[in-house]
């Protein structure tokens, strides 16, 4: 149980410190709000929208399509339903998706990635091997293929996701591992004759916690995409649920006539991206920051 | 270096082998009878039961695996189910759709985008440079879908200039109209300029501050020379394998791409085969799709030795 | 006798057709008369229709065999109507006019109707068309269990009087038969070319003859040069390309890769319109968007579920946000408003929260109930259907979880297999439409409906000359049907066909099949 904790402890303090050193570069101070916004969006969305994302007009045919306005921010769409309503709802079934599903894949990789660099030899020859023919498939192919046969859901999306991008993260953290095991204080924990568990979870995680950190990022931002576009393939989440894919793809029959209703989850969409590739540069160098600052 | 390449090519087979069984297996799984699927909504249980018959579709799993793999050595991808046509009179025209889109995009965005590393690389943290990353990130971060659809109310709804969509009427050539390429490759190009910007950049920094170019900058060798004969070689060497791997990447990314303007290439034929279980269809294409991503990877790292005297392949 | 009341029975019927209501502007400028065999067109300018040309035409891929009476797929039926003919054809404005049969007549009771003939109309591979091949065309429809053998099983006997004479011997009375073989599985094919071949190859007397036939992709027909009408077809060639998708479709029009998009997805209307270089033409139709219950299956078992489902309906809301208020409601039958046997006195309740809780409460479900709406994206907007009706739904406490499934397999798989699920069906006359969707023994009977009183109803209307009988029988089937809710029929699409500024002949009529023998180009 200590064991645990001074693991989690460790692991906070490194994560306290890169967050810190990410407000000191350019895009991480572009990226925090951002993703700051996204992440109010996701949990307070629904409280602060102004109509319901999903309720239509008694009279359908008085609000169909209506471009902009102060009433309608962003306009409405084919049901009169509000599409600034819709866009702030749409963030939370998107961002927790993609958030499940990058951290179901960080989880297997970085289980995958340390055990198998730890242990070396023939196991590790194997599952390497498997992670090279998965990544010999374009991910979102995997996904389609993933996703028909289990057919879509939310949990079936974010479970497709995390096992599509596992073995990427996989190969970066064995890669870490192998260097870091024959580090001397992994060498003296061994001989003092610690377990292998303690081993990995106290002494190899903290450092390759910043690898992941990047890499979490990093497949955060794919996550999404692939969320994204898993919806405008008709694969994602079902109508009549706010979907940013789904209300991109159903709008663009639109397109011409009412622009607004496509508009609107395309910007969402793409600033929430932005933000957090921005992040991941600003964890990227924050953490080359952490590294030049604890050899001076 | 041959046995290298045939041990490589080796391991695609096998790969690509364990792929075309996981296809095989998730196709069995998917609920539905191709059957009905095929003979639609006014079916009756004998014709079902004949059609089925003719597709060989009351014979084991493994049986029919079998004896489709046996085919298709033999150089023989067999019929769709969907489109009653052989499979190679299908993909071929295709596969060079896709092909043509992706070298259209590549003609474009490859040497944009190393030019722009190679400048961005050589004058960090410059305005112009933060322009050109901001711009790699954007277009790494957005959407193809949304790109496209972006492109299409520039061009197609505000400047009138393109047509909106890109459909090609069988046995038309798509080069005989090029225009409809544009958007498309622009949206292709704009996530690939920017991967492949971003690669280069990131090298031509490291590089630069290697001992050598060091030393040649202090020598006082002229600049364009240090370019051509220290800096491009030695930076280019991850980038162009960069560049071979997106070739793989493209033609699976180019799913959402060819939906968006309805280019009929090989991205809209995989979605086509899932959509109606045409599962020899959906096999094949599959296979193209991986083994080009295979291939390619490996034309990255032959590259990479070829470029570099450094790496032995062993 | 029998023969003009028919006529003038169908006339009257479908007034709707005089509802042209055409918003490209190019359509209202020319109105076009098509009118039986003649065509006339009164442009401004003294110009008759010109001759030759290639339409291109989007259309839908679906399709699987063009065998006449196993026709399914909505792209080989339309194929089919271009390449064959029917001893009876419906004209575009719905009206009964002889084809290949060039008049007919029944005996007294209505149990034997003789067809004389076309004589000299030759099949496109030479053979003259006769008897034979009608015998043989009905035959076989019987033969392969077309679909269509249930909706014309009082049919016991076709005999071939003479070369150009047929008699159908019939087991009950019917006055609707030459309206009947006037349907697509009814088509002519001839007697000497192996079945086989049907499938894919076309032997028919119609304008045009199928040249290559690639599923999924298009099929190209040439002009018949033999065929049998003076002066038509007017287009040298028809291809029709198969784009999947809707936007697909209304894209390439815009495009202009292909010249008209043949009964268009209703969401395309506003970006059609919005190019000046195309034009729309609509009509509203009695095509029928419905929501299905499997009565047999619980909770739908229990009418009051299903009448409380029905109060939770709101029909304008669907219009409105599924068809941007085109085409017209419908009261959970099939019968159009503007049709002599609609019945004004039944009617569903209006959309009624209140009542469909109380509804609910009775059938024992307090707290509401939770029910799932499998649906498609299959050509009309059966999705966006779905989507209303689970919003407006959802206060009476019907909780709907929309499904959304796989086109593919949907008939299959979906498709009386599940028990509340979206479909819709193509206009017919009242009783093809009741004996297709009502009938306790029809194949197509997709709700497992049983009502002995509305099967004999539907029978006994068959027989009814008077209107005012047919209007008694058809209206007592309605109060039936919308008491009992077998179906929520919420809605009546409208026909429309997307098209460039240059293609004349080519107008949405109520009778869905666009001919494309009356279509030429203006270039």
């Amino acid at each position: 149980m200590t064991m645990i904790r001074s693991g989690l402890v460790a692991t906070w303090r490194s994560v306290r410190n890169t967050f810190r050193l990410i407000f000191r570069t350019w895009s991480g101070r572009i990226a925090l709000p951002i993703v700051l916004l996204h992440l109010v969006l996701t949990f307070f969305g629904p409280l602060i929208a102004p109509y319901s994302p999903t309720a239509m007009p008694e009279s359908i045919d008085q609000y169909q399509n209506l471009p902009p306005s102060p009433q309608f921010w962003l306009g409405t769409d084919q049901y009169g339903r509000d599409v600034l309503s819709r866009v702030m709802c749409g963030a939370g079934s998107l961002i927790a998706t993609a958030g499940t599903g990058a951290l179901l894949g960080i989880i297997l990789g970085a289980v995958v990635g340390m055990s198998s660099g730890y242990k070396g030899g023939r196991v590790d020859e194997i599952v390497m091997r498997v992670m090279d023919g998965l990544m010999s498939f374009p991910t979102l192919l995997l996904a389609l293929l993933v996703l028909f046969t289990l057919g879509p859901s939310r949990f079936n999306i974010a479970a497709t996701i995390g096992f599509v991008s596992m073995p990427a993260i996989a190969r970066v953290v064995r890669s870490t591992t192998l260097s870091l095991k024959n580090m001397e204080f992994v060498q003296s924990a061994r001989l003092r004759g610690e377990s292998t568990f303690y081993i990995i979870f106290r002494e190899l995680l903290p450092n390759v916690l910043p690898v992941l950190g990047v890499e979490a990022s990093v497949r955060f931002s794919y996550a999404i995409l692939s969320v994204a576009s898993l919806g405008f393939l008709g694969l994602g989440i079902q109508p009549p649920s706010p979907d940013w894919g789904l209300m991109i793809s159903q709008s663009r029959r639109f397109l011409v006539v009412a622009p607004w209703v496509a508009l609107a989850p395309m910007g969402a969409v793409a600033s929430l991206v932005i933000g957090v590739n921005l992040l991941a540069d600003g964890i990227r160098q924050a953490t080359r920051m952490a590294k030049e600052d604890k050899h001076e | 270096m041959a046995r290298f390449i045939a041990r490589r090519l080796g391991l695609i087979c096998i790969t690509l082998l364990v792929v075309s069984v996981v296809i095989f297996v998730i196709t069995e799984l998917l609920p539905g009878d191709v059957a009905a699927m095929i003979l639609g909504k006014e079916a009756t249980e004998e014709s079902l039961e004949r059609l089925r018959e003719e597709l060989g579709l009351n014979r084991p799993a493994h049986e029919r695996y079998l004896s489709w793999i046996g085919d298709v050595l033999r150089g023989d991808l067999g019929d769709s189910y969907a489109l009653k046509m052989p499979i190679t009179d299908i993909v071929g025209r295709r596969l060079r759709h896709s092909v043509i889109l992706a070298a259209f995009a590549f003609l474009v965005g490859v040497p944009a985008a190393v030019a722009a590393g190679i400048w961005a690389g050589m004058h960090p943290n410059t305005k112009l440079d933060r322009l050109i990353s901001m711009t790699a990130l954007v277009g790494i971060s957005v959407p193809e879908f949304v790109t496209g659809l972006l492109l299409i109310l520039l061009f197609t709804s505000t400047l009138h200039l393109l047509p909106s969509s890109s459909i090609i009427l069988p046995g038309v050539n798509p080069l005989t109209s090029p225009q409809i390429l544009i958007m498309p490759a622009l949206t292709v190009t704009s996530v690939l300029f920017a991967y492949i910007m971003r690669m280069t950049r990131a090298n031509v920094i490291e590089v630069m501050q290697a001992d050598y170019i060091r030393t040649a900058i202090l020598k006082g060798l002229p600049m364009k020379r240090i370019i051509l004969r220290h800096l491009f070689p030695n930076a280019m060497l991850p980038t162009i394998t960069v560049i071979a791997s997106s070739f793989g990447w493209m033609l699976g990314g180019i799913i959402i791409v060819e939906n968006v303007f309805a280019y009929p290439g090989i991205g809209q034929l995989l979605l086509r085969s899932i959509e109606t279980h045409d599962i020899p269809l959906l096999e094949v294409v599959t296979l193209i799709i991986a083994g080009t991503y295979a291939i390619s990877n490996l034309l990255a790292d032959l590259s990479y030795a070829a470029l570099d005297p450094r790496v032995r392949l062993a | 006798m029998i023969k003009r009341f028919t006529w003038l029975l169908l006339c009257c019927m479908l007034v709707v057709a005089l509802l042209v209501t055409s918003c490209g502007d190019a359509v209202t400028d020319e109105e076009e008369e098509v009118n039986g065999e003649e065509e006339e067109v009164n442009g401004e300018e003294e110009e008759g229709p010109k001759y030759g040309g290639t339409l291109r035409v989007a259309y839908t891929p679906d399709q699987f065999s063009l065998d006449p009476p196993l026709l399914s797929g909505a792209a080989d039926i339309l194929v089919v109507h271009q390449c064959y003919e029917s001893l009876t054809e419906r004209n575009p404005d719905w009206t009964l006019r002889p084809l290949l049969a060039k008049s007919w007549d029944a005996n007294d009771d209505l149990t034997q109707w003789t067809f004389e003939l076309e004589q000299g109309v030759k099949f496109s591979h030479g053979k003259e068309m006769t008897s034979e091949d009608v015998v043989y065309s009905f035959d076989r429809l019987f033969e392969v269990e077309s679909p269509f053998a249930s909706v014309i099983s009082m049919v016991e006997d076709i005999v071939a009087v003479d070369d150009y004479t047929v008699r159908f011997d019939l087991s009950s009375a019917t006055a609707f038969l030459p309206d009947l073989i006037s349907r697509y599985h009814c088509k002519i094919t001839p007697s000497d070319i192996d079945p086989e071949r049907l499938a894919t190859e076309t032997f028919g007397t119609g304008p045009f003859i199928v040249t290559e036939h690639v599923i999924g992709e298009r099929t190209v027909m040439e002009k018949n040069p033999d065929y049998w009408w003076d002066g038509y077809p007017y287009l040298d060639e028809v291809i029709f390309i198969y784009f999947a998708d809707p936007e697909t479709r209304a894209e390439a029009l815009k495009a202009g890769t292909v010249d008209a998009i043949m009964n268009m997805a209703i969401p395309s209307i506003q970006t059609i319109e919005a190019d000046p270089n195309c034009k729309v033409s609509l009509i509203p139709s009695a095509m029928q968007m419905n929501m299905l219950f499997n009565v047999n299956e619980p909770p739908f078992d229990n009418i009051l579920v299903r009448k409380a489902i029905q109060a939770a309906t709101d029909r304008q809301a669907i219009l409105d946000g599924a068809l941007f208020g085109n085409g017209g409601i419908a009261y959970d039958h099939c019968i159009v408003p503007t049709d002599p046997h609609f019945n004004e006195d039944c009617m569903p309740p209006e959309y009624n929260i209140e009542l469909a809780k109380d509804l609910l409460e009775q059938a024992g479900y307090d707290d509401g109930i939770d029910i799932t709406l499998y649906t498609s994206t299959l050509g009309p907007p059966l999705v966006e259907m779905a989507t209303v009706m689970k919003e407006k739904a959802e206060p009476a406490g019907i909780r709907i979880d929309v499904q959304v499934m796989p086109e593919a397999g949907y008939w299959s798989d979906v498709w009386m297999v599940k028990p509340f699920c979206c479909s819709y069906w193509g206009g017919r006359i009242p009783d093809e439409a009741f004996s297709m969707q009502f009938l306790s023994t029809a194949d197509w009977n997709e709700t497992g409906y049983v009502n002995t009183r509305v099967d004999e109803l539907i029978i006994q209307a068959r027989s009814q000359l008077e209107l005012a009988d047919r209007q008694e029988s058809y209206g007592e089937a309605q109060c039936i049907i919308i008491d009992e809710v077998p179906k929520i029929i919420p809605v009546f699409m409208p026909i429309l066909h997307g098209m460039r500024n240059n293609i004349m002949g080519l107008e949405a009529k109520p009778h869905g099949d666009p001919w494309c023998r009356y279509i030429w180009l203006d270039n």
